[in-house]
């Protein structure tokens, strides 16, 4: 059932979301909106095409603590679990996309990630859909849209001064009819359905320049071409591409101890670290950073492809934007594509 | 009117095919177009065909000395285009014992300021057709719209205290030396500010910077003062900074960082700029430019020197007796 | 048994074993102190499992002891980093953390009733120790064996009285070994595993080649195993890459589209040439 909200109830929700549970919201801090918790709706940007960083930062934190261990003489270890439970604002579609990628990852097949499992049940998403697509955004290369409500609890489409609602899950309707009760009014059906088709058909000009059809199977017998050579070179070795992205999810584990007691984290790290593959004995298989760039771009072209059947990339436009090199997948891709037209 | 970087862009794709046609150079390390007219990225070159994707516009602001160091280890020659700022780079690499000079081809070019893309690209100019030099402005023609942006403006603000226009020292130079003036004096008053902010408000200030970062390294990866063999970040043993992201180890890092780089920072401003986060990296830099240019008397602390302030000691001139 | 799987249980070190003259290959065995979580923990030969010293790290190790001899584990392990530092300077009662069992195995169907040749190298010798004692614990089930074996001294040969005693007494089982450099001691041939293996000249005929050891004897065992006429189908390799979780999820141990701590690290030789050369 579609319905309505107007600014100053979602205004009054928010402010009820925050103190009743932890509220994660874009906010506007020298400069750069990203998602960070807040305590009242009066905190939040509702200004921003995307967060500069994603709601990977709170489902699959950048680090956090795995477990607790004394070894004073016998070992003790103590698992740590996440509890506190979240409600997420202001997703956008490319990131709500983002979150079943990582699903298949870290919930599916024999072993899952309960960590990850524990934080994804307890956190409800609450999507916004995209206004103004930024001029690095692509999702529609990949079958998203701006209106893409897929993997929110509740969809959220502003509409004039106010905004359609959508809820599409139990954790959804919990919060319409919970905190929200009195909030929402039933939307006319065909005037509702009429925002979410305007918006599932926006525009997204960069979106028509990518073209991803068929890349994965461009890229099956790609892996020794020339090009990686050459567009490897300019890659900074930074992890800013990797850590920006809400669909790369490589870890590290490490402890920290002091006096016979610490913990053990589990970290993102990236494959754009030239320490990353580095073994004990010091032997690396990807010792430059040729094989280092084709492992990302493969990985999310190619490899996760091959294992999940989707793209490992949601079209965001956070690499395109943020890397300081311009060393980017949509750039990738029109790059292969053109090597093979001319093969 | 005086040329801008456009205009050397054939004269420069000449002089690079012709060094590595002649093999005088294995490879250039200059600029290609990026996403938009507004942000060019680097190119590293090998090939005679891969020349004519090297462009120049006055966008071109990225410091490209630091890729030196991925080919100290090979034999030949690599070409390289350096601004005056660069320059300063490239000296420290040199100076630092990291490059060897006789083992690069500098192609010098000379500046007269660098468009802020990320300023000039919110106009809505569209794609840039032609940008013209017109003294204390430049226009930009864009296929949605002109604007005469005053450099004052629209530059980076690294260049409007530039004392450095002409690359020192090039072996090939596109176009003539500029006229060397810095448009204003270099500006320590945010500086300044920092230090009169009660210090719970400068330490919130900065907890809030560092709160952001993300820990990508590529303020230290662009950083040309940021040259050592192996990176004290990158030791897994021992490990002097955790991997975990909390504000106690990102300041370590960015604060021993700074510390490392303090006396030896060309001001060229790149590790602000990358920062995907926008942390102001270069107030951290400055403060202690300042302060070696108040402590020291050295007024310029950002060129390098054979003799760095803070990479000196005599004994018979330390008043401290020895520990 | 931690719901988590990246959390080890407690086990405890029973015995080390010094392999090696120099005692940079130790051999300890473990048993997990929760006995439910050692009842729980079945392996194959050939999967691997992580063991924590904490304050440290973890490192993945394969599991020497044959699944057939059940009520403890064995690693060998070589002293090569940070963690393995650390565990050869464990002492015997000392707890360390445990989780696993990881990976594939060695593909015992495929092994059935045909002749079996294992080349070793070295502590390579660790993960074929397993299946050995595995085959010749169901001495029946297999045809010939033949076990070539190397290492760079006499100090270095590890598991000294199965490969020289033990594994000589069974029936229709020889043991073949070798060293780089001999000593005033040593009366055995002397040479590199890849050119001794063509000495011992195994017989491809319904046979099963199965090796383990440093990269380059791989490599070169590879040429030698295909010029005696064994084909890419009858020969079985391990890779080795570094890992962290284990479990398919942390990213660093992938080879193309497989993920040697899962999908691994056993693979057929034309398994492995369906793969990216980057491991």
């Amino acid at each position: 059932m579609l319905l309505t909200i107007t600014a100053d109830n979602l205004k009054s929700l928010l402010d009820k979301l925050a103190r009743d549970s932890l509220l994660v919201a874009p906010v506007l801090e020298d400069g750069v909106t990203r998602l960070k918790p807040v305590k009242a709706a009066s905190e939040i940007a509702l200004d921003y095409s995307n967060t500069a960083t994603s709601i990977k930062d709170f489902l699959f934190p950048q680090s956090e603590d795995l477990l607790r261990f004394v070894t004073d003489g016998t070992l003790s270890i103590e698992e740590i679990k996440p509890e506190r439970a979240q409600v997420a604002f202001g997703i956008r579609p490319c990131d709500l996309a983002s979150v079943a990628l990582m699903d298949k990852v870290l919930t599916t097949g024999e072993y899952a990630d309960t960590h990850y499992q524990a934080r994804r049940k307890n956190t409800v998403l609450i999507g916004l859909a995209c206004e103004s697509p930024a001029d690095t955004c692509f999702c529609t290369s990949y079958g998203y849209n701006p209106g893409h409500s897929a993997g929110a609890d509740v969809m959220l489409y502003k509409d004039g001064d106010q905004y359609l609602a959508e809820a599409l899950s139990d954790k959804g309707r919990e919060v319409v009819g919970g905190p929200g009760e009195g909030l929402f009014k039933p939307a006319d059906e065909a005037a509702g359905q009429a925002v979410k088709k305007a918006y599932a058909e926006k525009e997204v000009p960069f979106g028509k320049e990518v073209d991803v059809e068929g890349i994965d199977q461009l890229l099956d017998n790609f892996f020794d071409d020339q090009y990686w050579d050459d567009v490897s070179k300019k890659c900074l070795g930074c992890g800013t591409c990797t850590y920006v992205c809400p669909t790369c999810h490589c870890f590290l584990l490490t402890d920290e101890a002091r006096g016979g007691e610490g913990l053990r984290f589990r970290c993102w790290d990236s494959c754009m670290f030239a320490n990353y593959t580095k073994m004990a004995g010091g032997h690396n298989p990807r010792p430059s950073k040729k094989e280092r760039v084709r492992q990302r771009f493969m990985h999310k072209l190619n490899y996760y492809p091959h294992r999940y059947h989707s793209y490992l990339c949601t079209g965001c436009g956070r690499c395109v934007a943020m890397c300081p090199v311009g060393l980017h997948i949509a750039g990738v891709i029109k790059d292969v594509k053109g090597v093979k037209a001319h093969a | 009117m005086s040329a801008t970087f456009t205009d050397h862009q054939a004269a420069l794709r000449d002089e690079v095919k012709k060094l590595l046609t002649d093999g005088s150079i294995k490879g250039f390390i200059g600029y290609a177009r990026g996403r938009d007219s507004y942000h060019p990225v680097p190119a590293i070159v090998t090939r005679p065909d891969q020349v004519d994707g090297l462009i120049l516009d006055q966008f071109s602001i990225f410091g490209l000395t630091k890729y030196l160091l991925d080919y100290i280890f090979e034999d030949g020659k690599m070409g390289i285009v350096v601004k005056g700022c660069d320059a300063l780079g490239l000296g420290r690499l040199i100076n630092d014992h990291r490059v060897d000079r006789n083992k690069v081809h500098v192609v010098g070019l000379p500046c007269a300021g660098v468009l802020n893309g990320e300023k000039v690209a919110k106009l809505g100019l569209g794609k840039v057709q032609r940008v013209t030099d017109k003294g204390s402005a430049f226009l930009v023609e864009g296929d949605k719209g002109s604007k005469e942006l005053p450099k004052t403006e629209y530059l980076w603000d690294k260049c409007l205290w530039c004392e450095n226009h002409n690359p020192a020292g090039a072996d090939t130079l596109l176009g003539s030396e500029v006229e060397n003036v810095a448009m204003k004096p270099r500006d320590f008053s945010d500086i300044t500010a920092l230090e009169k902010m009660p210090s719970a408000e400068r330490a919130a200030f900065w907890t809030r910077q560092f709160s952001r970062c993300i820990r990508c390294y590529a303020c230290r990866n662009v950083c040309p003062a940021c040259n050592c063999r192996e990176c004290v970040f990158d030791i897994a043993d021992p490990r002097w900074v955790g991997n975990t992201v909390k504000l106690s180890e990102q300041q370590m890092f960015h604060f021993t960082r700074a510390f490392h780089v303090a006396g030896r920072c060309v001001d060229c401003g790149e590790c602000e700029r990358v920062c995907p986060m926008e942390i102001p990296l270069m107030k951290l830099q400055r403060k202690l430019q300042k302060d070696v240019i108040e402590l020291f008397g050295n007024p310029k602390p950002f060129v390098p020197s054979e003799v760095e302030v803070l990479g000196q000691f005599r004994v018979t001139e330390d008043p401290e007796e020895f520990m | 048994m931690p719901e988590n799987p990246l959390v080890p249980s407690v086990a405890t070190i029973d015995r080390i074993t010094p392999e090696t003259a120099a005692s940079d290959v130790k051999t300890f065995q473990v048993t997990f102190d929760d006995p439910a979580v050692m009842e729980r923990f079945n392996y194959m030969s050939g999967q691997c499992a992580m063991l924590s010293m904490f304050g440290v790290g973890e490192s993945m190790i394969s599991i020497t002891s044959s699944p057939t001899r059940r009520g403890f584990l064995e690693f060998s392990v070589k002293r090569t980093g940070r963690v393995t530092d650390v565990l050869h300077e464990a002492v015997e009662g000392q707890k360390i953390g445990v989780r696993g069992p990881y990976g594939n195995h060695f593909p015992l169907e495929m092994l059935k009733g045909k002749n079996l040749v294992f080349i070793g190298g070295g502590i390579g010798l660790a993960p074929l120790r397993s299946l050995i004692n595995n085959v010749l614990d169901n001495r029946k089930e297999y045809g010939r064996i033949d076990v070539v074996y190397g290492a760079r001294s006499p100090g270095d040969l590890c598991f000294k009285y199965e490969v020289l005693e033990n594994w000589t007494k069974y029936e229709n089982a020889q043991v073949h070994v070798t060293v780089d450099r001999g000593d005033e001691t040593w009366t055995g041939p002397v040479g590199f595993v890849p050119a001794f293996l063509e000495q011992v000249n195994p017989s491809p005929r319904d046979a099963v080649a199965v090796t383990c050891g440093p990269p380059i004897m791989i490599k070169l065992v590879l040429q030698s195993l295909a010029k005696l006429g064994f084909t890419d189908d009858q020969i079985v390799t391990t890779l080795e890459m570094k890992m962290q979780c284990g479990v398919g999820k942390c990213g660093r141990c992938n080879v193309g589209d497989k993920y040697v701590c899962i999908d691994g690290p056993v693979f057929t030789l034309s398994q492995l040439k369906q793969l990216p050369p980057e491991f």
